[in-house]
């Protein structure tokens, strides 16, 4: 009887860790695209509140298709969904924002935006590379959206070029074109400040 | 002063566009030839910014992002499901039996009948049996561990064994089905090493059993 009520007690604990299949998968695919889609539409809304507002935005969109069993495709195509759906929310936010700023004028709120853009990490801090990042991060940053958005997807979206191409809908030469002179903006800041002294490498 | 049509129409045409400049025509002859693929140069500078991780999510926002997927079915495949519902904390033990015993008999059902089913037959009641069967998936595993980014993962069942019959509180007798998977979960480090690691897991299923 004891082995009995040892089992019994092994199952009460496994079937509770076991209880939401579901739950843990969803909590597990979160955990590791939601910070390549949060950093994708940072880059976009370049604001880190309308960043968490457009990806979560998207994320509806997607639950709702889910839901409705209008998703066109498998889990396999829920990233290029929820990238190209990250893209249009922005673009549609960065309208109303200039319309609202042609009314309304807010250079304040700009300068706001600005500031807080630069104190928003994007990455996790390693202290043995600190300034590398630091000055890499904001490169990343400061290069047009164009260009930052297929480094971005590139390196950390591990995206192929025919991918981004799709998503972007924008011809793959285009789309290596910018890659390549994204990264070669990011190459020059560094050698320059190497060459400063500023970074010690 | 009238300026005619004619004569804008004549300024213009003399005109000449500004040529390419150096670095356009180099973009344009690696775009013909295919060279604008090639990224040896910038191996460095890829690899440098690779290994910067991304933030995670906040977790009130990972939260939140739950919250909305709380009632979507995580797909399998195209026609496996896993068992929706609303997220539990995995170290809360269920405490009311009957709830526990609907909840582990639709786990039951949906994560294991159409595995198992074709392990069962009479004359293997209690013998043990051993199969590999990448088409039934279970919960995703994930192995937390820094530098390390998970890239790909899977699982399957390699050993089911009867384990026999108990009686709960309620004297309902349950045959305990003890299943091991092996998760496999492919994994990239921060310098682009693959490896593939091999993860046991063990869990205890109840099936309820007809009495007559």
């Amino acid at each position: 009887m004891s082995d009995a009520n040892n089992i019994e007690t092994q199952v009460t604990m496994s079937a509770a860790v076991s209880l939401s299949p579901s739950a843990t998968a969803w909590r597990d695919w979160l955990t590791t695209n939601g910070p390549r889609l949060l950093l994708f539409a940072k880059n976009q809304t370049r604001n880190a509140q309308d960043a968490e507002d457009v990806f979560q935005d998207a994320l509806v969109k997607l639950v709702e298709k889910l839901n409705n069993g209008e998703f066109d495709g498998g889990e396999e195509m829920w990233m290029p969904y929820l990238y190209t759906a990250i893209r249009r929310l922005s673009i549609d936010l960065g309208r109303k924002d200039d319309r609202r700023k042609k009314r309304e004028d807010y250079v304040a709120d700009e300068i706001e935006a600005d500031e807080a853009l630069k104190f928003d990490p994007w990455f996790e801090s390693n202290a043995s590379e600190e300034e590398s990042r630091t000055l890499l991060e904001a490169g990343l940053k400061e290069l047009p959206t164009k260009f930052s958005e297929v480094i971005i997807m590139k390196i950390w979206g591990q995206k192929t070029f025919a991918e981004i191409s799709e998503t972007l809908a924008v011809s793959q030469n285009t789309i290596a074109s910018r890659y390549r002179y994204g990264l070669e903006i990011l190459k020059r800041k560094l050698i320059e400040s190497k060459s400063k002294g500023d970074l010690c490498i | 002063m009238e300026i005619h049509r004619n004569e804008i129409e004549n300024i213009l045409s003399s005109l000449k566009p500004a040529g390419l400049s150096d670095a356009t025509l180099k973009r344009l002859e690696d775009s013909m030839s295919g060279a604008i693929l090639d990224l040896q140069g910038f191996a460095d500078i890829e690899n440098q910014l690779s290994a910067y991780a991304v933030r995670p999510l906040r977790d009130d926002f990972l939260e939140s992002l739950m919250a909305l997927t709380a009632s979507v079915p995580f797909p399998v495949n195209d026609k496996v499901v896993m068992f929706p519902g609303t997220h539990k904390d995995s170290s809360t033990p269920a405490t009311n039996e009957n709830s526990l015993m609907k909840r582990i008999l639709a786990v039951a059902a949906v994560a294991t009948l159409g595995g198992l089913a074709a392990f069962w037959t009479p004359m293997k009641a209690r013998n043990e049996v051993v199969r590999n069967d990448p088409t039934i998936a279970s919960p995703i595993t994930r192995i937390p561990s820094p530098g390390i980014v998970t890239a790909s993962y899977g699982t399957g069942i390699q050993k089911a064994n009867d384990e026999g019959v108990i009686w709960t509180q309620s004297h309902q007798p349950n045959r305990v089905v003890r299943v091991i998977y092996q998760d496999r979960v492919l994994a990239t480090d921060e310098k682009g090493v693959e490896r593939m690691l091999l993860i046991p897991r063990e869990e205890l299923i109840l099936i309820p059993e007809k009495v007559n």
